[in-house]
């Protein structure tokens, strides 16, 4: 995926930043949006996300999946950078989508809503330091590549157009894909787990 | 032989002797043997095994007293207590299962000790304000009871911003926790049955712990898959994986079998050859025991309950205490049913 920059008007646009405000359940470090990837309880989709990141070793991925708080998460995944895979920048955008619609479909009560009330709008990640994955204030615009604000646009386009549950999802075309050393399999949707225990 | 079996059935029997003795069962050599026979040529295999199983996973009450002993002066410790009085203000030791149930055998055997070791009653101290509450329970392998008690006591008592809030603690003290169970049962508590918990105040404590999620790391290295029944697929007989096939089931296929080289070091079993036969039998027997079954429930299968859902052959527990013999745990250690050709290495309850 190619992510060029954009310019977008501030005052047409849904803007995030901090996870109490507005739209702060976009951001992937919003709290109550639990995942169940391989069935193993993940906090948040940062804390996937990160995970992700190293898929040769476990440790690390536990390391990080053990924190309930994304920022601390993030900061555990920065400081085993040298061991990051050698094709994430190749296959960042496919996890992230990846990570946004288990989001979605584990969370489709709460985290649909979100998203159907930004309507048409662009969606826009407001950084001060970030313009890859968010874009950065430059007077009455934010500027930058957008490329979470981008795919989070395109989950809303594919899931909501026709307002339908997803019940389960593939993996991305990743190789590697791993967790704690496992294939990362099929991930169900929330209601899957209605009649878990029927 | 006779004489190795006579040995090994005095030590299965000195292991479990106490099971329900307290309600009127009685563990017999006889019946210890008899279990054995069933076997066939395996019976001195099967007892040995069994024996070393039962050595590390039988509690017997004398345990249990001890270890209640002990988790109170813990527990006191834990949660920044001083003296007992102020700790028995604050505490509420849960009583949400029907009588009968381990929760309540549980909380009396804990009482007991608090009355004879502190010469206090918990029930002096019911009209304080309560803190800290408590769940207790014997085993954890599902989550389903554990899950449901849970979602009820909270939705029911308003009581989800008190925990979220750290308004009040919730604990949970397990004897022994199946690690798959408890996954479950967290996800399903903060997305199914009381939505917006926030788990981590929930806290989750337990004497001994069961490695059965087979995609979790324990450790590294070494994920010892103990005190738990998991075949290897290719080691069946073809009646086993024909049975499985057919199951009408389809969650978690992926649970069924361990491979070969898992766990990497035998640490449970007598040995890692010894784990192939013994589970193989296990499950040949209890297909032996099904198929004497005239209407079978969906959750039975040769290895324990489980749930129909579930494309496994089993929960396949092999956890035992002085009074539960889980029905998630093998079928030819405790299916007792009149006609059926089978005698339970523990006999249930009569009368």
């Amino acid at each position: 995926m190619v992510v060029s920059k954009r310019r977008y008007a501030m005052a047409d646009v849904i803007s995030f930043a901090k996870t109490t405000a507005r739209y702060g359940a976009l951001s992937n470090m919003a709290p109550k949006y639990p995942l169940f990837v391989n069935e193993v309880l993940i906090h948040s989709s940062e804390c996937l996300y990160q995970a992700c990141k190293f898929p040769l070793h476990p440790q690390i991925q536990k390391e990080i999946i053990e924190q309930r708080n994304p920022m601390v998460a993030k900061e555990i995944s920065r400081k085993y950078s040298k061991f990051v895979r050698d094709d994430w920048d190749d296959v960042k955008y496919k996890v992230m989508e990846w990570c946004l619609e288990v989001k979605l479909i584990q969370n489709w009560d709460t985290f649909a809503d979100v998203l159907v009330k930004t309507g048409n709008k662009s969606i826009v990640e407001y950084s001060t330091k970030d313009d890859t994955w968010g874009a950065m204030p430059d007077g009455d615009y934010l500027v930058g590549r957008n490329a979470l604000g981008r795919l989070l646009m395109q989950v809303r386009a594919n899931y909501l157009e026709n307002r339908r549950q997803r019940y389960k999802l593939l993996p991305p075309d990743v190789v590697g894909f791993l967790l704690f050393g496992y294939p990362i399999g099929t991930v169900y949707g929330q209601e899957y787990y209605h009649n878990e225990w029927l | 032989m006779v004489a190795m079996i006579d040995a090994l059935v005095e030590q299965v029997f000195d292991k479990i002797k106490d099971f329900r003795k307290d309600e009127g069962v009685q563990i017999t050599r006889d019946g210890i043997r008899e279990w054995a026979e069933q076997f066939g040529d395996d019976a001195e295999f099967m007892l040995c095994e069994t024996d070393n199983i039962l050595g590390k996973t039988y509690l017997t009450k004398e345990d249990a007293i001890a270890l209640y002993r002990n988790y109170i002066k813990e527990h006191l410790k834990r949660h920044g207590y001083d003296d007992i009085v102020r700790y028995l203000q604050d505490v509420c030791y849960l009583r949400l299962q029907p009588e009968g149930k381990s929760q309540n055998v549980i909380v009396n055997m804990v009482e007991d000790i608090i009355r004879t070791d502190y010469g206090l009653e918990v029930k002096d101290f019911a009209d304080y304000p309560k803190k800290l509450f408590i769940y207790f329970d014997d085993v954890l392998i599902t989550g389903g009871t554990l899950g449901s008690d849970l979602a009820n006591w909270i939705n029911e008592g308003d009581r989800k911003d008190d925990l979220n809030n750290r308004r009040i603690k919730l604990e949970v003290d397990l004897i022994v926790e199946h690690r798959f169970g408890q996954n479950m049962m967290l996800y399903r508590l903060e997305q199914v049955t009381c939505k917006g918990l926030n788990t981590d105040n929930i806290h989750i404590w337990h004497y001994y712990e069961v490695e059965n999620h087979l995609k979790l790391p324990y450790g590294f290295g070494i994920q010892h898959l103990n005190a738990v029944a998991i075949p290897v697929k290719e080691t069946l007989s073809p009646a086993a994986i024909e049975y499985w096939e057919k199951l009408s089931a389809d969650r978690h296929a992926d649970y069924a079998f361990r491979s070969e080289n898992r766990p990497a070091e035998e640490k449970y079993y007598t040995s890692a050859e010894n784990r192939i036969r013994y589970e193989r039998i296990l499950v040949d027997k209890g297909l032996y025991i099904i198929n004497q079954i005239q209407d079978v429930k969906g959750n039975v299968r040769p290895l324990g309950f489980i749930f129909p859902s579930y494309k496994t052959l089993g929960a396949g527990t092999l956890f035992f205490t002085w009074r539960n013999v889980p029905n998630n745990s093998p079928l030819v250690f405790w299916w007792d049913v009149h006609g059926h050709n089978w005698k339970p290495l523990f006999p249930a309850k009569r009368g």
